[in-house]
């Protein structure tokens, strides 16, 4: 208790407000654009709180954290493009919601989802982070697989009508996924011989050409047919209301734990958690048939999953001194830069510093609820915005964005071919979402996979003696032919 | 209507460029005097090119030295981060571009593997070294889980059955580290690679896998719980922050490794450019401040002049040459 | 109707994959076993997802046909209109990402702008004009000056 005064003391630093302020500012409008991510964002900024005094300069980075996988959820809701692979589960719902004139409503889902899921894991990283540091050890390379498994068994519920072709475009991004080099001997597969594809293809590339350059395609394809069917969607109130939020409730629960307990285990990452949450969500309720036309808790559970990641991913940097995940790698450097180390000894020798860090999280997901809620008045305008004119502009925010990635141009590159792949998939009626997340997960499916093997000197039989991988090797394996099985005894039950 | 477009557009262009020639002159017209027995370097922003995404070590040191070089250059000095394809983007962007100085490349470990590798356009002694920044001398480490607290009981496991030794990559330093081990000890391992050193602390850490190479900063924390222990350095002196860790040297085995980071341009930069940055990095390496923000990084601080990095670099490469066989397919 | 095209759709997507399969699967065949272990197993998932996809397109057409309703397709009409305004703003894209890396940033991404917006038939210039330019020199400013990226080409 005490340290927790200590580090609401940290926080009345009026630097400190400043910069959580700030922070949210920036990591907003940073996650909204398509293309830039809170972790380039945060490598920015990283330098500059060389300079600032730990408390204020850690203050400001875990607001753009938390802050840019928000503002994710902004682009991806309004124009259907995904800035972030975190907020690639929000499209699927948000972005119908958008077309239908209820932004608002989900805008205001994923801002109160979003702030409920930060909040609920900044609780558990305040209470329970020495507890939870030897969780995130028993996870090796056989449970990462089974972990991975389970986070790609949803492509089987988010296949829609075909699953045959939903699984297609499952593999064929899980082959995609295999381009580069093989990380286990260095051999390069698909490359081509081109040294740009030694590294693989960019994950966010591709996204932003599959959403974003796609839509613009449709867009082209059907411009010169329907010139009516330019309606302005009316725009309804971002404040979604006490009773939808209660009615919400249970999900967002639901997505924060999930979120929280993936975001844990270190390199796991936040992709898995999003798809889990809109799975898991998809498969509880009572009318799945729903989702992906427009279900304001397709928004709501993935929303929450990704803020909650937050929390969990600096419960191993914290705890055991070993970054979960890239962003959090960046807060080691900030963290060390100032001659403090992360681990037990963080909590024993600088208590103000870690608990003005939990504080000053709890603070951000705070702040960013009013701030989201008003910059989102001005910002629902883009869907008064000509379709045609827009569709330049996005493109121009698509081109910029990728390549400011990684400052190669070949990543503009992906992201025009993504996009004629997306085009070709949309005729072919082939659905896009499987490929995403068969390429967000193909290579932790293999090379973990491969450790596995090598580790038990090349038997199967990990699947099966460790029991945390056994456990969640059912649950993934359920998952995938739950869809399959629940009509079949629908159908029995109907017959009787 | 497209054609009235492009017209625009060429005004434009012709009206851009007027006003690019017009600002290009001012600052060259300046300071280019020929006749000047010195080079007139920097003239425009420095770019240091980082072969790798922000947020790792590499990214690190060039950005604590960035702002110190650029009080002693006169203009700003940027880290340009060019990630991908295992280094090769970056190194290949640094060395194929206009050879002025305005182009530094931070030269990694992962130069000399990937021109053994053979599939790089350029060569061992394709740059000129500007100076080393830091050397990480490799630390073999166990997991507690192993059962193994000192190097003479490790040779005995580690000879009874091959372990599992984990690495943060394929042709990392730490893996070639462990190569060169294995052949001179004949010790075999069974390598597993990880995306990271992360993930391959964190698999030592939880018992996942027995024994790696690794660097001190990368561990620290997880040594210091005990859950990672580490039994031998590889370097001919004691690390000032694992004094009670013996070297391989004291305990029988002449083997030194580590991993290093310094700046270097292509070979066709003028010398007295490189000089002018061989100044300016030695300065910065002196800096108070830098040395305190390397060592609180854990980045232990070892700056040797460009000559002497160039001859380190080389004899690397030559030691590579032996594994050459077991990196490449 | 619509059925129909979906079959012949599905059945050369469904040839095609199988196709792809296979071919993938000999390339991964040349590479070291330890390489092309799991690939493989990706590669017979393709054909057999491809091989079901081609069987039951192959169904829809007969049933279909069977039903031999001669009602003549409307609304999947192909366009050839709408087909050459996609082409175009593919074509855009690539000649953007050719030209800037030579010429710069601006000039290029204010032309691709102007050029997809017209293509599509958004006529008004007085809001595109300015609207181009302003995305073009502004994403400009904000990347170099902001976000310090650095682009390639001659000028800015």
């Amino acid at each position: 208790m005490d340290n927790i005064l200590l580090g609401l003391q940290s926080v009345t630093d009026p630097n400190v407000i400043l910069f959580l302020l700030l922070g949210c500012v920036v990591g907003l409008i940073i996650g909204a654009l398509p293309g830039l991510t809170g972790n380039m964002a945060i490598a920015l900024m990283v330098p500059l709180t060389f300079t600032m005094p730990p408390n204020v300069g850690l203050a400001f980075l875990v607001a753009i954290y938390c802050s840019a996988i928000y503002g994710g959820s902004i682009s991806a809701i309004l124009l259907g493009i995904p800035g972030t692979i975190s907020s690639f589960a929000t499209t699927l719902d948000g972005y119908p919601l958008a077309k239908q004139g209820k932004a608002g409503l989900a805008l205001g889902t994923s801002t109160m989802a979003s702030v409920f899921g930060g909040l609920f894991s900044g609780a558990v990283l305040m209470f329970l982070t020495p507890v939870l540091a030897d969780a995130a050890l028993k996870f090796g390379p056989a449970e990462y697989f089974a972990v991975a498994l389970l986070g790609i068994s949803c492509i089987t519920s988010i296949s829609g009508d075909n699953v045959p072709k939903g699984l297609l475009s499952g593999m064929l991004g899980l082959i995609i996924a295999i381009i580069g080099m093989d990380p286990q001997n260095g051999v390069p597969r698909l490359t081509f011989g081109d040294p740009n594809m030694l590294s693989g293809i960019s994950l966010v590339s591709s996204l932003i050409g599959v959403f974003g350059v796609t839509s613009v395609l449709k867009t082209a394809e059907l411009c010169k047919k329907q010139e009516t069917l330019q309606k302005v969607p009316e725009v309804d109130s971002v404040w979604i209301g006490i009773k939808e939020c209660i009615h919400q409730l249970p999900t967002w629960i639901r997505g924060s734990v999930i979120g929280t307990i993936v975001g844990i285990i270190p390199g796991a990452g936040t992709n898995v958690a999003t798809f889990m949450a809109y799975d898991w969500e998809k498969k509880l309720s009572s009318e799945p048939e729903t989702f992906g036309k427009g279900n304001p808790l397709g928004v709501a559970a993935p929303e929450s999953a990704n803020n909650a990641v937050t929390g969990g991913s600096l419960v191993p940097l914290l705890s055991l001194g070993v970054p979960g995940n890239s962003t959090s790698a960046l807060f080691l450097g900030a963290i060390m830069i100032h001659g403090m180390s992360t681990g037990p000894v963080f909590f024993t020798d600088h208590p103000d510093i870690i608990y003005g860090l939990f504080i000053s999280f709890i603070v951000a997901n705070i702040i960013m609820a009013p701030l989201g809620i008003f910059l989102l008045r001005y910002m629902k305008t883009i869907l008064s915005v000509p379709e045609k004119l827009l569709a330049g502009v996005i493109l121009a925010f698509c081109a910029t964005g990728v390549f400011s990635i990684a400052s190669n141009p070949f990543d503009v590159l992906v992201t025009i071919v993504f996009g004629l792949i997306g085009y070709f998939f949309n005729k072919f009626k082939i659905p896009t979402a499987p490929m995403i997340v068969s390429m967000v997960l193909g290579a932790m499916i293999e090379g973990n996979l491969r450790q596995a093997l090598v580790a038990s000197r090349g038997s199967w039989n990990f699947l099966y003696t460790r029991p945390l991988t056994l456990g969640i090797m059912v649950v993934a394996v359920g998952s995938f032919i739950l869809p399959f099985i629940v009509p079949m005894i629908k159908r029995t039950f109907a017959k009787k | 209507m497209m054609r009235k477009t492009s017209k625009l557009a060429l005004a434009i262009l012709a009206g851009m460029l007027m006003f690019v020639s017009a600002c290009g002159s001012k600052p060259s017209g300046g300071g280019t005097g020929k006749t000047a027995k010195k080079v007139n370097f920097p003239t425009k922003a420095v770019d240091l090119v980082v072969p790798f995404k922000p947020g790792g070590n590499v990214d690190m040191c060039s950005r604590i030295i960035a702002p110190v070089m650029e009080k002693s250059l006169g203009q700003p000095v940027e880290v340009l981060n060019k990630p991908g394809g295992g280094a090769v983007i970056g190194q290949t962007y640094a060395l194929n571009a206009k050879p002025d100085g305005h182009t530094v490349l931070v030269l990694t470990s992962s130069f000399a593997t990937n021109v053994l590798s053979g599939n790089t356009t350029y060569k061992i002694d394709s740059v000129k070294m500007i100076g080393q920044m830091c050397y990480d001398p490799e630390v073999l480490v166990v997991s507690s889980a192993l059962g193994v607290k000192d190097y003479k009981s490790f040779l005995d496991v580690a000879k009874s059955k091959e372990l599992l030794n984990t690495t943060p990559g394929f042709s990392t330093s730490h893996h070639i580290c462990s190569l060169l081990y294995g052949q001179k000890t004949g010790i075999k391992f069974q390598y597993m690679h990880t995306n990271g050193s992360a993930e391959q602390t964190v698999e030592l850490a939880g018992g996942h896998a027995d024994v790696g190479f690794t660097t001190y900063a990368g561990a620290a924390s997880l040594i210091q719980q005990g859950k990672i222990i580490p039994i031998a350095v590889a370097n001919d002196s004691r690390l000032s922050t694992l004094p009670n860790v013996p070297t391989l040297k004291e305990l029988g085995l002449d083997f030194k490794y580590g991993s290093y980071r310094g700046l270097a341009v292509s070979s066709k930069v003028p010398d007295d450019v490189v000089e002018i940055l061989r100044d300016a990095l030695k300065k910065a390496m002196n800096d108070e401040n830098v040395k305190k923000q390397f060592a609180n990084s854990g980045l232990p601080v070892s700056y040797t002049d460009g000559p002497a990095f160039e001859k380190m670099v080389r004899e690397d490469y030559k030691g590579l040459e032996s594994v050459k066989p077991m990196l490449k397919k | 109707m619509k059925g129909s095209i979906m079959g012949k759709l599905d059945f050369g997507l469904g040839l095609g994959s199988m196709a792809l399969g296979i071919i993938l699967y000999f390339y991964f065949d040349s590479l070291p076993s330890d390489s092309a272990f799991y690939p493989k197993i990706i590669c017979y998932a393709i054909i057999l997802l491809g091989a079901i996809i081609t069987i039951t397109g192959r169904l829809r057409m007969k049933v279909e046909k069977g039903q031999g309703d001669g009602k003549t397709e409307s609304s999947g009409q192909k366009d050839p209109k709408s087909y050459r305004t996609v082409l175009l703003v593919v074509l855009y894209l690539f000649a953007y990402y050719f030209l800037f890396q030579v010429v710069g940033y601006t000039i290029p991404m204010f032309l691709l702008i102007v050029g997809t917006v017209y293509t599509l038939g958004y006529r008004k210039w007085k809001v595109l004009l300015p609207v181009a330019l302003g995305v073009s020199a502004g994403l400009y400013l904000v990347f170099t000056q902001v976000f310090r990226i650095k682009f390639p080409g001659a000028f800015f």
